[in-house]
């Protein structure tokens, strides 16, 4: 039984329309790309659409009540929430670094969800981003 | 200084004055830095890249991200955020439409959503009520330029920054200016550049290796389809490197367009572009050579050519 996906190309302003005919997880037709950077974006989405995600951790003892992490990685978009559940899970003792591993081979992904900012202890000396701001 | 968020004020939405309503940003900061969530159903108004990223941000801490409204039949945001955090969660982007009144007296309970017509007024036979407990604004930015005033800084009605030359200089003599006080920026990358060498043009102000030349300059300004320049001037003796980068945004979206950068009829640079939108800021690069025979009292016009079949 084909199926049919509708996608927006990312790679530039153009933004094309395309268009994908699956039978399971085989593509059969892309159409509606401009260059090949589309056809590879479109052929990335439908067989392992992956992305990074961006979050916050609680943090105790801080001078900020959370620290900005991510994934290391682009990890497969359909584990977005269960890596949102590991996230809202966790909580880390201050201080914190950037660069700190916070959760360590993220649902056996081999991707590490790492600290973007560092957060000291309360009182001690200015967050790194609080100072940027 | 820098750039403040537009807010409900600055909109005139009318009707009740609840709690509830934060510009983009200010929700960013509550959710990013102290981990509080504004509200549990969100609608955004404007297709801005904060309140893109934002309506990606809440949906995943938990909050049901209603719709997003956008004003003008295309977005301001870029392409990657609309797909990355609209698409991806099913949050809908509803283009040609924006919100008519505010509902509640203690806390936000709802909002009136209607499409536009051509002139962008609403058509009141479109108005559906919303609940929604928060509404988030991402309706653009306004430079700050109180302090450039008052220096007697000369200010350009378009970016609402100071008009600069290629070194970020204002048209006072030793202040520099860059990043969103001198215009709006999409990206960081471009702030930081600014900000390098508007710190560069300042140092070598200061230690005397730069004499800001009064004399050789070359207006450039913003031709057909073309919003605004950043530099607006170009002094040809202050050149330090092999070229200058003019920055622009278009007036409109158009498709199959050139952009080009002529003096007189002497065309100087040009570029093919398959698609341009106000959104995305376009960078032309000027060789020095060029410029050196660049009569002044000619100028520069950046202006963009179709071929008949713009949008």
């Amino acid at each position: 039984m084909p199926e049919m996906k509708n996608l927006i190309c990312i790679n530039c302003p153009i933004g094309c329309m395309l268009e994908v005919t699956l039978d399971g997880d085989t593509i059969n037709s892309i159409r509606g790309y401009q260059c090949k950077r589309g056809f590879e974006y479109a052929r990335a989405e439908c067989t392992n659409p992956v992305r990074t995600v961006t979050s916050t951790v609680k943090v105790k003892n801080g001078n900020l009540s959370v620290a900005p992490v991510k994934t290391e990685k682009p990890i497969p978009k359909r584990l977005i929430l269960d890596c949102m559940k590991e996230i809202n899970r966790c909580c880390v003792q201050a201080p914190v670094k950037t660069g700190d591993v916070i959760v360590e081979n993220l649902l056996g992904t081999g991707v590490n969800i790492v600290a973007t900012g560092s957060v000291p202890v309360a009182g001690k000396q200015k967050a790194c981003f609080a100072a940027e701001r | 200084m820098g750039c403040r968020e537009r807010t409900r004020g600055a909109l005139n939405i009318p009707g009740a004055r609840p709690s509830g309503i934060y510009t983009a940003g200010t929700a960013q900061k509550y959710v990013n830095i102290y981990g509080y969530m504004p509200g549990k159903s969100v609608v955004i108004l404007g297709s801005g890249d904060i309140g893109l990223i934002m309506a990606r941000r809440l949906t995943l801490e938990g909050a049901e991200v209603k719709m997003v409204c956008e004003l003008l039949p295309y977005s301001s945001g870029l392409t990657r955020n609309i797909v990355q955090c609209l698409d991806d969660y099913n949050i809908p982007l509803r283009l040609n439409h924006t919100v008519v009144a505010i509902h509640g007296k203690e806390r936000l309970e709802g909002v009136t959503v209607a499409e536009v017509d051509q002139n962008r007024k609403p058509i009141l036979e479109t108005a559906e009520f919303v609940p929604c407990d928060t509404l988030l604004l991402s309706v653009g930015l306004i430079p700050e330029n109180e302090l450039s005033r008052d220096a007697g800084v000369e200010l350009d009605n378009v970016t609402s920054g100071p008009v600069v030359d290629n070194r970020m200089q204002t048209s006072v003599e030793g202040i520099f200016a860059c990043g969103n006080v001198a215009h709006v920026h999409d990206l960081v990358d471009y702030v930081s550049n600014e900000g390098e060498r508007a710190g560069e043009s300042a140092a070598d102000y200061i230690s005397g290796t730069y004499v800001p030349d009064r004399e050789k300059t070359i207006a450039v300004k913003a031709g057909y389809g073309i919003r605004y320049t950043v530099p607006q001037i170009i002094r040809s003796k202050s050149l330090t490197q092999n070229s200058v980068k003019i920055f622009f945004r278009v007036a409109d979206v158009y498709k199959n367009v050139k952009l080009v950068v002529r003096s007189g009829n002497n065309i100087l640079v040009e570029r093919k572009k398959v698609k341009v939108t106000p959104g995305e800021m376009e960078i032309l690069e000027l060789k020095s050579q060029a410029l050196q025979a660049t009569k002044a009292d000619e100028g520069l016009v950046v202006e963009l050519k179709t071929n008949g079949e713009g949008q």
